[in-house]
């Protein structure tokens, strides 16, 4: 079997990828190596950090240290904030895989050359940059905006419906902003899966809704993991969502962070936090991979 | 004449059309058929013939514009495909990935609601029966393509249909291996006492396991017989070109005596040929004889019917191909059993005569 190209001989062809490393070393691995360190070392008063080793950013995301004695006392404020970000992450990938799947099985199931055109009007919002997508949305959802304003005229309403700063705002932000992310992958299995499959299946009795539940979301689980994991990763880690339309009152662990590195001036707490946050979805990762692997040995 | 069974699946005047407008391809042109219980009944014809359309009618994948389809005498055309005592086996085979060979067989008598014990015992006999027992816990990926071949007929047979439907099974697979699941199909049809409708394109499938064809061309049924009846009396040139070779002599018949037709090719030559009811004297005909019917012999010998000179020899194993250009006429082919001393039957160019029995030749209407 063949391993490779023939471009170049097998000695230089890591070369290929010699790039790449270089970029992720050094703008992934190196800055994420200063993260882990800051988050052992004490705050700076004015920002950045005394290099004299400290686990205090790490206690304090479970404790509060008492001004006067030292003694700890239990604080769950943080570990809400990740139970928030970690629910509002689930919602949007939730909302968006009951919205993507229909989409992603419409898309696929066009004719080959339609599919390129609905392809690219998924990407659409992407020609806009985050930021203006989500200060616009913020102007429809606002209490004087577009649709509160319908409402109002409709007598639906007698007051301007709260939805700008909740956390409704922030789960309908992510969820809009991250949709493709589930769309695309979701489209990529469902245009490779084979639909003699269904016609297979209906022959041998199943009806639409056990041919949907024991042949195609099995065949398609791929994309659907996929998808799922682009959407939560980012949603839980999200800062722009929850900044502008939860109007920072409902904190998730992105603006934790942000606050850290800018008003709080605690390098090392936003560091401990970003450096939990990672560990958090590397567990999930790891934990999938090995369910997914015991599926796989239970099956074949 | 086998005593007459009872009728599996009639097809009363199927016509379907796809497409509409000026694109409109109408790929079944009325057609009627009947197909008896418990019978190996093949649809052969070229792509694009209509085969394929039919039984995904039967199947429930289409319905019908015009026409009835009747299983055992009941008209099933309105129920869908899960509602219908009839299974396919695909011409991909159409296994489901994610389960096991096991699972993949199982699922149709879990789709009816058996009891577990019953499903486990069923999927346990068919996999014996395609011998495939000890793979059951693979998947088809992990299997050839033969094996995958036999999966998806365990799999059809398992809720055991009243007919089963077989979608080009064997085109997938290398020659070797289709020849030993033509005879594994057709022992499989005779003890499981199923009905089998069989497409094809391959006319040595269907006539080696068949115990009727229908031979389809253009939407049409052009015949319907016993593989001998269709192959040593094919009613027309399609059929004839279609099945096996064939060489086909315009003629004009000069008179017709008892059950014996006198006719005269453009070329001058007289040659005999059993009488066919639809042609009368005077008509012209095709005149089509297969090749192996043909024998050589000495030029100018009594017996000789047509004489030429040969123009090429094909060694083709069992067989010689022999074309001979016939004097003033057209070529024909004349194949030569080998007698396997290595002797030619005569070199290029030599001089023969052509012999056959008239009473294999047909008469055949002339197209159009």
């Amino acid at each position: 079997m063949s391993t490779g190209g023939t471009l170049l001989p097998p000695g230089l062809q890591r070369l290929l990828l010699l790039p790449a490393l270089l970029t992720i070393l050094l703008f992934l691995v190196v800055p994420l190596g200063f993260v882990l360190v800051y988050s052992f070392l004490t705050p700076g008063t004015y920002g950045g950090v005394v290099w004299r080793f400290s686990t205090d950013a790490y206690l304090q995301f479970l404790f509060e240290r008492d001004l006067f004695d030292d003694s700890l006392t239990f604080n769950p404020a943080y570990l809400q904030i990740y139970a928030r970000s970690f629910l509002q992450a689930a919602v949007a990938t939730v909302s968006c895989l009951v919205v993507g799947l229909p989409t992603a099985y419409f898309i696929a199931t066009r004719p080959p050359a339609r599919r390129q055109a609905w392809l690219l009007l998924v990407t659409v919002p992407y020609w806009v940059n985050l930021l203006i997508r989500t200060v616009s949305m913020l102007f429809l959802i606002r209490d004087e905006g577009p649709i509160n304003a319908a409402l109002l005229a409709l007598g639906v309403v007698d007051r301007p419906l709260r939805i700008a700063y909740t956390d409704f705002a922030i789960g309908l932000g992510l969820f809009y902003s991250y949709l493709p992310f589930m769309v695309l992958p979701l489209y990529a299995a469902i245009e490779r899966f084979d639909f003699r499959l269904v016609d297979a299946a209906y022959d041998l009795y199943a009806d639409r809704w056990t041919i949907l539940r024991k042949v195609i979301l099995p065949v398609v689980r791929p994309g659907i993991v996929a998808g799922c994991l682009l959407v939560f990763i980012p949603s839980i880690g999200a800062f722009i969502a929850p900044d502008l339309l939860g109007g920072g009152r409902n904190l998730m662990i992105g603006n934790l962070i942000a606050l850290q590195f800018q008003s709080s001036r605690n390098w090392p707490f936003g560091s401990a936090a970003a450096i939990i946050l990672l560990t958090i979805v590397l567990l999930a990762l790891l934990l999938f991979a090995r369910q997914q692997r015991r599926l796989g040995e239970a099956r074949g | 004449m086998q005593p007459r069974r009872r009728c599996a699946i009639g097809i009363e005047g199927v016509r379907k059309r796809f497409g509409d407008g000026d694109q409109a391809v109408e790929a079944l042109a009325g057609v009627t058929l009947e197909i008896a219980d418990n019978a190996f009944f093949t649809l052969l014809g070229p792509s694009g013939c209509g085969k394929t359309t039919l039984l995904r009618l039967i199947a429930g994948f289409e319905q019908a514009d015009a026409g009835r389809i009747l299983l055992f005498g009941e008209d099933i055309g309105g129920l869908p495909p899960n509602r219908r005592p009839v299974n396919t086996v695909f011409q991909h085979y159409a296994l489901f990935p994610h389960m096991t060979v096991a699972e993949n067989v199982a699922f149709g008598l879990e789709r009816l609601g058996r009891p577990r014990a019953e499903i486990e015992a069923t999927v346990r006999r068919m996999l014996e029966l395609v011998k495939l027992g000890p793979l059951a816990g693979r998947r088809p990926a992990q299997l050839s393509g033969g094996q995958q071949q036999r999966v998806a007929l365990a799999r059809a047979l398992a809720p055991h249909p009243r007919v089963l439907l077989l979608d080009e099974p064997l085109s997938a697979l290398d020659l070797k291996l289709r020849r030993e699941m033509r005879v594994e199909l057709k022992q499989l049809q005779e003890e499981n006492g199923i009905t089998f409708l069989f497409v094809t394109h391959d006319q040595e499938e269907a006539l080696t396991m068949s115990d009727r064809i229908a031979v389809m061309s253009e939407g049409r049924v052009q015949q319907v017989g016993s593989p001998q009846e269709i192959y040593d009396r094919p009613r027309n040139r399609f059929v004839a070109e279609f099945i096996g070779q064939g060489n086909f002599l315009p003629v004009t018949i000069e008179r017709i005596e008892g059950g014996t037709a006198l006719c005269r090719t453009g070329f001058g030559a007289r040659l005999v040929a059993p009488a066919s009811r639809e042609l009368a004297a005077g008509t012209r005909a095709i005149l089509a004889i297969r090749p192996e019917r043909l024998r050589l012999t000495a030029p100018g010998e009594a017996g000789a019917a047509l004489c030429g000179r040969i123009e090429r020899l094909v060694y083709v194993g069992s067989d010689t191909d022999c074309r001979v250009r016939l004097e003033g006429g057209p070529v024909v082919e004349v194949r030569l059993r080998n007698a396997g001393d290595g002797v030619p039957p005569a070199g290029p160019g030599a001089p023969v005569g052509i012999a056959f029995d008239p009473a294999a030749a047909r008469l055949l209407p002339e197209e159009g």
